[in-house]
């Protein structure tokens, strides 16, 4: 099963790439989608286009989709708790205020509001990880976050109930995850982060396994969890700040996609955190293009296509495993 | 030497959390190749000893001496090499099978890439021979019972090797016939030349496989010693404030309540 898995799932994901060049309102021939793909600019006008607009949102689902999923897994383990999420960090509110308030309140330019929320993401991670030092094991990682967020989540409303109605309808599709404003170089701040932090969190999985056998038990293997905690919820904090920043938060799929990666590969943590970075990427990619094609003239922002998407998935995830031996 | 002869010395050790004191002034040596049991009643502080043996708590005063240096300047690897601890959490490994969580004993001695070496597969194999689940080896962890689920966090207790192995209440779930054999592997791992420490709860089992009984009283060593000689009725009427003799059977002392 997890061989089949191991093949099926990368080969699902290039399946995914290649419908969504191929979903929107530009036809697009599977020569055209080739020559898109194929680096370098493309002569031929569709071709020009999907490069230019349908590739950085395809590009950025797979990425957010794999950096949301290793950060929600990450916190997962750190709190001993299949109910952890990067939200819980305070990332998502933390971002989604900064971007909002530069927005509304200080008029900041497009450009300019992608460093603004990684900035609020990173600061709120870092302020809920100082107050929660003492107990990131226990439930004061769980605690400190549901506060933090319920209080940036009030601000966050005031903000935007305090504007006029088109903008409100305007930040309420941001603030519920959307790709739909991706532009190459969104993409490009993604993926930069994404070659340093994805490599680190791979690396991390071996740390892992120990961790979900107690503190005691970690310890006794020889690992320095006092140092190790505060890093990888310093790392889970930093993979979900861009994707936060770019796209807005994406619910439900950090929460989820290790569950889904678990049922279907079981055992190592070497091997479900590969596994949920896969799931995060396809589920977000689907679920994107989904909102974007199946119901026009009606757009659904991929943080609700993706809440639809990703319980489908689990479900679906569930059943196999109870059939398989793989749980 | 006497470092050299014992892996783990403890040298009027207390702990405790802020003014209260859980343990006090307690003072002992466990040698290669000696079983020593730690017996006492529910909150006379045996865990908490263990658990300063094994480096998780840090002495507010006294120190431990592992393999005759300092535990507080070891690292935790360094620690990990040393003494192998089986806990009493659980923790919730999930549905990670048998034979990986016992690959888990050799972390401390790989590298930050991960390679298993022969050396580190026979000793997983041979580990999870003695623990009996060498035919549980593929089963998920979260399928097997209660005591299959000791005996595999036995095997990778065993697996870590190192010179001393501390064992928290190991008999716990565990059917008399695995009692036997899991406390019959601990005496062979002190004949290997290994340093083990048990809290045991069973008097008749803590007479039979342990050579010294170290009896803990409110957080102070109320005596240490063979069996024989440091379980009496008066000891049991001390210590556990029950009125019981004592019945023995070669080696074993069977305690019954008196009345």
């Amino acid at each position: 099963m997890r061989r089949v898995l191991l093949i099926l799932a990368p080969a699902a994901c290039a399946a995914l790439v290649w419908w969504a060049l191929g979903q929107g309102l530009t036809e697009a021939s599977a020569a055209e989608r080739l020559d898109a793909l194929w680096p370098g600019a493309s002569a031929d006008p569709v071709a020009a286009r999907l490069e230019a607009l349908r590739l950085p949102r395809i590009g950025a689902a797979l990425l957010a989709g794999a950096m949301i999923s290793a950060s929600g897994l990450l916190l997962q383990v750190v709190a001993r708790n299949g109910l952890a999420d990067p939200g819980l960090l305070g990332v998502s509110q933390g971002g989604v205020l900064a971007i909002l308030a530069g927005a509304a309140l200080f008029d900041l330019p497009r450009a300019a509001l992608v460093p603004a929320g990684l900035f609020g993401a990173m600061a709120t991670a870092a302020a809920v990880l100082l107050a929660a030092r003492r107990s990131l094991a226990g439930g004061g990682l769980i605690l400190v976050g549901i506060a933090v967020n319920l209080l940036l989540g009030s601000v966050t409303e005031l903000i935007m109930t305090s504007g006029g109605m088109a903008q409100y309808a305007r930040l309420a599709v941001w603030s519920r995850g959307s790709l739909a404003g991706v532009s190459a170089a969104d993409l490009a701040l993604l993926a930069a982060w994404a070659a340093v932090l994805l490599p680190l969190a791979l690396l991390s999985g071996r740390w892992l396994d120990p961790l979900l056998l107690g503190d005691d038990t970690a310890r006794s293997l020889g690992i320095e969890t006092r140092l190790l905690l505060p890093v990888l919820v310093l790392l889970a904090a930093a993979l979900a700040a861009p994707v936060v920043a770019v796209c807005g938060p994406v619910s439900f799929l950090g929460l989820i996609a290790g569950h889904v990666a678990r049922r279907l590969t079981g055992g190592r943590m070497t091997v479900v955190l590969p596994g949920a970075m896969l799931t995060g990427s396809c589920v977000l990619l689907a679920a994107d293009t989904a909102g974007r094609s199946l119901m026009p003239p009606v757009a659904v922002p991929a943080g609700i296509a993706t809440s639809v998407g990703g319980f489908l998935v689990f479900v679906f995830a569930a059943r196999l495993s109870q059939r398989g031996p793989a749980a | 030497m006497a470092a050299r002869g014992c892996p783990v010395i403890l040298e009027r050790l207390s702990f405790g959390y802020g003014r209260g004191r859980l343990l006090e002034d307690i003072s002992l040596s466990v040698r290669r190749g000696e079983v020593l049991a730690l017996v006492g009643p529910n909150g006379s502080g045996k865990s908490t000893l263990l658990r300063l043996m094994a480096g998780l708590l840090q002495p507010v005063a006294g120190r431990v001496l592992i393999c005759g240096e300092n535990a507080a300047r070891l690292s935790r690897r360094a620690y990990a090499r040393r003494v192998a601890l089986l806990s009493q959490q659980g923790g919730a490994p999930g549905a990670i099978r048998v034979r990986d969580l016992v690959a888990m004993g050799r972390f401390p001695h790989q590298g930050w890439l991960r390679r298993a070496s022969a050396a580190d597969r026979a000793a997983v194999a041979q580990a999870m021979e003695d623990a009996e689940v060498a035919a549980l080896a593929g089963r998920p962890v979260n399928t097997l019972s209660g005591g299959q689920a000791q005996r595999a966090r036995m095997a990778m207790t065993l697996a870590q090797g190192g010179d001393v192995l501390l064992l928290d209440e190991p008999t716990t779930y565990l059917d008399l016939r695995h009692q036997f054999g899991l406390l019959g592997r601990a005496r062979r791992a002190a004949a290997e030349g290994r340093a083990v420490v048990a809290v045991l709860h069973d008097f008749s089992l803590a007479s039979l496989y342990a050579d010294r009984l170290a009896v803990l009283h409110e957080g102070r060593l109320d005596g240490i010693g063979p069996a024989a000689q440091v379980l009496d009725a008066a000891a049991l009427a001390r210590v556990f404030g029950v009125s019981a003799r004592l019945l023995r059977d070669g080696p074993a002392i069977f305690p019954v309540p008196r009345d």
